[in-house]
């Protein structure tokens, strides 16, 4: 399955309430072709998506799913293990292994290099799935889906889609406004209560209405 | 000298700011001694910068955060407030240890009546949505 196939049909497999992170630029460029009510695109290429993920799980009880590819798990990867050690049960990172940066053709990245990245990532706390077999046709992929409606996190999914150099369609600039997204996700999160401890008697937004 | 319980408490209970994070400081160690896991929730970071975007994060999920750190890395913190802080507009409080400043990021020097002055900071800082920091010297805190 080619990797915009793959996040579409993994998005739809997810609850309308869960948190979607799109993490690196390419990423975000594309995610205007997702629908999904909950989404933030974190438009930069320097990891800093993986710890603002860390910090909203530990806000809300809502399940956070980071996608991003693998040229972005290496760029901070102190970052990954505070997520692996951080327990953290409604915390979810799906890499898509391309093995290249997007940016550049034909440069590739050292994820295929480390002779494995999966039990790195074990070692730090997380469960590690993959899920490329399941995600190699769209009725296979009809399998993972009571896999990823029950899961617990920190989990690690990996996949590795079929067309690697896939070109970006639309790289050149953002179809998205992120005040509006961030905005939007403040209303969200407005959770009674918080997966990390109990919530501070008033929250941003009081502040804000003085 | 300021007693760090009552800076803490201040912090905690009356601008409540309830989720720390940051890289260890030995000019905030007085701090770090008291703080109340009851009041407040303290995560230390590998780097500034994750310290930085766990702090963010929990800013998105609507609760006031703060950032601990040592003032002379206030540079290695410039690229993540530049693509994160100030274009996604998330004001996160920085406590610095030190009194090293740059003209990137809103800051004050604490004197003896800190809290106007950290009231004035958080207003400002609530109402611009941008990230500021106080900057609090060697020995001003015990």
């Amino acid at each position: 399955m080619k990797k915009n196939n793959f996040i579409k049909q993994f998005i739809s497999f997810l609850n309308k309430d869960d948190i979607i992170i799109f993490a690196g630029k390419h990423i975000c460029y594309e995610s205007p072709n997702y629908v999904q009510q909950n989404i933030v695109c974190i438009n930069d290429d320097c990891g800093y998506g993986m710890s603002i993920a860390l910090g909203m799980a530990m806000g809300t009880k809502k399940r956070v799913y980071l996608i991003c590819e693998d040229y972005y798990l290496l760029k901070d990867f102190g970052s990954v293990i505070h997520l692996g050690l951080s327990k953290i049960a409604n915390l979810f990172i799906v890499i898509i292994v391309t093995g290249y940066y997007p940016a550049v053709e034909n440069m590739p990245t050292i994820a295929e290099s480390i002779p494995n990245i999966k039990s790195l990532l074990f070692s730090t706390g997380f469960v590690v799935h993959d899920y490329t077999k399941h995600f190699k046709t769209q009725a296979t992929a009809k399998l993972a889906k009571g896999l990823i409606a029950s899961a617990r996190g920190p989990l690690a999914v990996f996949m590795r889609p079929d067309y690697s150099k896939e070109t970006c369609t639309c790289v050149n600039e953002a179809d998205y406004n992120i005040i509006e997204q961030i905005v939007k996700l403040k209303k969200v999160l407005k959770d009674e209560s918080t997966a990390l401890f109990t919530p501070p008697l008033v929250v941003v937004d009081k502040a804000e209405a003085k | 000298m300021i007693k760090a319980k009552e800076f803490m408490d201040y912090l905690c209970n009356k601008l409540e700011f309830r989720f720390f994070s940051g890289v260890p400081c030995h000019e905030l160690q007085p701090l770090y001694n008291e703080m109340n896991s009851s009041t407040m929730h303290y995560i230390p970071a590998v780097t500034e910068t994750t310290a930085v975007g766990i702090a963010s994060g929990v800013w998105l999920s609507n609760i006031k955060s703060c950032v601990l750190m040592d003032s002379n890395k206030i540079n290695s913190i410039k690229p993540i407030l530049d693509d994160i802080s100030f274009k996604m507009k998330i004001p996160v409080l920085f406590i610095f240890g030190g009194v090293c400043k740059q003209d990137y990021l809103k800051t004050v020097l604490l004197h003896k009546n800190y809290k106007k002055q950290v009231d004035d900071i958080v207003t400002c800082m609530d109402i611009e949505r941008l990230p500021s920091g106080i900057l609090i010297k060697e020995g001003f805190l015990s």
